[in-house]
């Protein structure tokens, strides 16, 4: 990058101070990468909840992603995909714990049913959609919990996943209609 | 299972998850855990040049490779990888105490009556923590505590005696413009007023007009000044390079010279000159290598010291009079996150930076000689000459990374044995 870019305004001022942050922690600066990962933790472990659902599992598929990014930074070749990067290797630690754990989600009435108790309203509902969640793939999970977790619009969660708009959209469209799908499947 | 109104889905969703993905409210306890596990391995000494990180399986089998081709050729190419480190100059590390906190990437700051203000650390629950050392009593003692968290700011002596502390990082807010004034008299904090750019890794040098310039740190290749009168920042002109983690040094005539170690995104050798009289900043040559978190020394004659960085054991002198740069010897080991003080006598002590060694540059010879090593291997901590001629080096990171370490030792030149 020139200083003219910079000095144009090309790229806001965060997104350059990232840029060097990983070009640091990729030539081995851990406090650069503790500085990059400091705001991305927390948004990487409620992704992880949301996935795994387990907190000892959330734990460790943040930890694994993280010292895998760190371990893996020097091989990202453009730092502007990072966050992409970043969330795609979240995904896949997550993948992997779930596959360790031989875990494969399936409805858990018995839990729905427990948990129906609660007083909050449209409790029982909301526990009947977080059981078809649980039995979508982690890449439909991940997008859905981008839009309606994180309550990015179609752009944001585009580039979180280091995709095209149109394809983010095809992407949710066909995670909802799979949500519906596990839905029907439960009733 | 009951039927679910399909527009009542996505709200289901939303709070379903985020009663999933509520705060433990310990995540900032989990984010140090984690980050402590990612800090590198110990490397034994003749490995020190070793590149900053690879894969585990790459470096055994770089390792096994390496120790064959040392095994097929004569015994001494092993000095080549570090020399054997003569104790010609004796010199003694001694411990003055534990600090009350761990700091690392901090700063400290000689103050006008002797004591050395340390402040910042990157982690951990006192992040705006500072604390007093004191030299005749070789007692630590904590002096309030900054408006926020701080690492990787700077910290400047007013010449009315108040330090100025200003931008760095902060967990929970990021990247910083604030800045704090902490006054020896009172032994006491308040925020000042915040710079135009928040900066991380930049570099502040007092003027001898008693301002004090920012320069780099930020995506900006805006430069401010803060004049300590008005209380006020002003941009003045920006640099030819945008820069991060640059060196700068105040030139015997007055211009401030920048160095290094980031030109956007690559490691850059140039350097420029700021002249605060005209408010202009000039292209001058380069390093005769490019590396970064180098350490840049003023010498007693005026010429400017540049000694190792990442990966590096060579050094250069920058002679503002002919603006030449010229190699002057080479490092006995890689230094990386060291510090350089300038010792009375006109030496330079190197000491630590992901090890525990330690050399003198004498500028006369213009040669580098091993001394003592470090009680313990220190990274991103700081040395501070005292007015005895001792040199306080204080916490850091060891080798194994983890907590920033409370640790503090003196170097004693000339004393020993």
């Amino acid at each position: 990058m020139s200083a003219l870019d910079l000095t144009r305004g090309n790229r806001d001022a965060a997104s350059v101070a990232d840029d060097v942050l990983i070009n640091r922690a990729a030539r081995g600066d851990a406090d650069a990468f503790g500085v990059l990962m400091a705001d991305r933790m927390p948004g990487l472990l409620r992704l992880a909840r949301t996935i795994v659902r387990n907190e000892a599992d959330a734990r460790d598929a943040t930890q694994d992603a993280f010292v895998s990014a760190w371990q893996n930074l020097p091989r990202l070749r453009d730092e502007r995909r990072f966050n992409a990067w970043l969330n795609t290797i979240l995904a896949n630690r997550c993948r992997d714990l779930l596959r360790r754990r031989g875990r494969v989600r399936e409805i858990d009435l018995e839990g729905a049913a427990l948990q129906a108790a609660d007083p909050a309203p449209h409790a029982l509902e909301r526990v009947a959609v977080l059981a078809a969640f649980d039995r979508l793939s982690i890449a439909d999970r991940q997008i859905l919990a981008f839009h309606h977790l994180e309550e990015r619009p179609l752009d944001q969660v585009a580039r979180a996943l280091g995709i095209p708009v149109g394809t983010a959209k095809s992407r949710l469209h066909a995670a909802r209609r799979a949500l519906g799908r596990a839905m029907e499947t439960q009733a | 299972m009951t039927t679910i109104d399909a527009n009542a889905v996505d709200a289901l969703l939303a709070q379903g998850l985020r009663e999933r993905a509520a705060d433990l409210g310990d995540e900032d306890r989990f984010y140090q855990q984690v980050l402590a596990t990612i800090a590198p391995l110990p490397q034994p000494r003749w490995f020190h040049h070793w590149p900053a990180r690879f894969g585990r399986r790459t470096s055994l089998i770089l390792l096994a490779a390496a120790l064959l081709s040392l095994l097929a050729v004569a015994a001494g190419v092993g000095a080549l990888l570090r020399s054997p480190a003569p104790l010609i100059r004796p010199a003694v590390w001694s411990v003055p105490g534990t600090m009350i906190d761990g700091h690392a990437v901090h700063t400290a700051t000689l103050l006008a009556d002797g004591t050395v203000l340390i402040a910042g650390v990157p982690r951990g629950p006192r992040m705006n923590h500072a604390e007093l050392y004191d030299g005749t009593g070789g007692s630590w003692t904590a002096t309030g505590n900054m408006s926020q968290g701080r690492s990787g700011h700077t910290a400047t002596l007013l010449r009315d005696g108040r330090v100025l502390v200003a931008g760095g990082f902060d967990k929970e807010d990021g990247i910083l413009a604030s800045a704090d004034l902490y006054d020896p008299g009172t032994r006491s904090w308040t925020a000042g007023p915040s710079m135009i750019h928040a900066r991380f890794g930049h570099a502040a040098t007092l003027l001898p007009d008693g301002r004090v310039l920012v320069v780099g740190g930020a995506a900006t290749t805006v430069a401010e000044l803060y004049d300590p009168r008005s209380g006020t920042w002003t941009a003045t002109a920006p640099m030819v390079n945008y820069r991060h983690y640059q060196t700068a040094t105040l030139l015997p005539d007055g211009r401030v010279l920048v160095v290094g170690d980031f030109a956007g995104n690559e490691v850059s050798s140039s350097a420029e000159l700021y002249d605060p009289s005209t408010g202009t900043w000039t292209a001058t040559g380069s390093m005769t290598h490019a590396t970064w978190d180098d350490t840049a020394t003023l010498l007693l004659d005026g010429t400017v010291l540049f000694a190792g960085g990442e990966g590096s054991r060579s050094a250069d002198l920058f002679d503002p009079r002919s603006g030449l740069w010229t190699a002057t010897g080479s490092l006995s080991a890689v230094h990386w996150q060291h510090t350089a003080t300038l010792l009375p006598d006109g030496s330079v002590l190197v000491a630590g930076g992901d090890a525990a060694f330690a050399e003198l540059y004498d500028p006369s010879s213009k040669s580098w000689i091993a001394i003592a090593d470090m009680g313990a291997a220190r990274r991103m901590h700081t040395a501070t000459l005292l007015p005895d001629g001792r040199v306080l080096a204080a916490g850091g990171y060891g080798v194994g990374g983890g907590d920033a370490l409370a640790t503090a030792e003196l170097y004693g030149p000339g004393i020993g044995n």
